[in-house]
């Protein structure tokens, strides 16, 4: 008897991971972090900006900026060459990865390292960015 | 994928800057090419099979 022709297991839950999902799941999550990050008791604001418009106001300028990044992604795919441009997008696919996990490592870390900044988030990116242009120029996007 | 871009280029004896000029790309692109570390875009391989006069496929190879 040959094995039948169905799937594994393994093979079937691979497939629930196709990019549509992975990216609306991601966009989702972020626009909940943003939320709760609005939301959030703990932190004492001076204002009298009510949440729902802070969120409007969140969700809009993250929308212009998100336009603003992609519009720029586009002209640098029309000025660059197709290698650069692909290393440069490798290297910014490293950036997000390190940044996040970067972000959980510290929140266990938080209390010998301190809370995260923004500024040190920003560096982190930038730095992983660098690191992994050079990574894909040395290394080849081949191998 | 492999190609045979180094051998056509010396038996044309470009230099890679030369090539580059003619494909309008960056040394390094050609080199990257060259050295198997980059396959370039279809509209890229187009320029290089024209340059050559050559179909695509005798100059890019399955591994």
């Amino acid at each position: 008897m040959t094995a039948s022709g169905s799937p594994g297991i393994c093979r079937r839950f691979c497939r629930l991971f196709k990019p549509d999902r992975m990216f609306g799941f991601i966009l989702i999550v972020g626009m909940g972090l943003l939320a709760v990050s609005i939301f959030d008791p703990n932190e004492v604001r001076v204002g009298t900006v009510t949440p729902v418009v802070k969120i409007i106001g969140a969700a809009l300028l993250v929308l212009l900026i998100s336009y603003i990044a992609t519009y720029a992604a586009a002209l640098d795919r029309r000025k660059l060459e197709d290698y650069f441009f692909q290393m440069m997008a490798n290297g910014a696919i490293v950036a997000i990865i390190t940044a996040i996990f970067a972000n959980m490592v510290w929140l266990v870390f938080e209390t010998q390292l301190g809370t995260m900044s923004a500024d040190n988030l920003v560096a982190i990116l930038i730095t992983a960015w660098g690191f992994g242009y050079f990574f894909y120029r040395f290394r080849g996007l081949n191998t | 994928m492999k190609n045979r871009l180094k051998i056509l280029r010396a038996e044309r004896d470009w230099s890679q800057a030369g090539l580059a000029d003619r494909l309008k790309v960056s040394r390094q692109s050609v080199n990257a090419i060259e050295t198997g570390k980059y396959d370039p875009s279809l509209p890229l391989a187009f320029r290089i099979a024209d340059l050559f006069a050559l179909p695509i496929e005798e100059i890019f190879l399955r591994d």
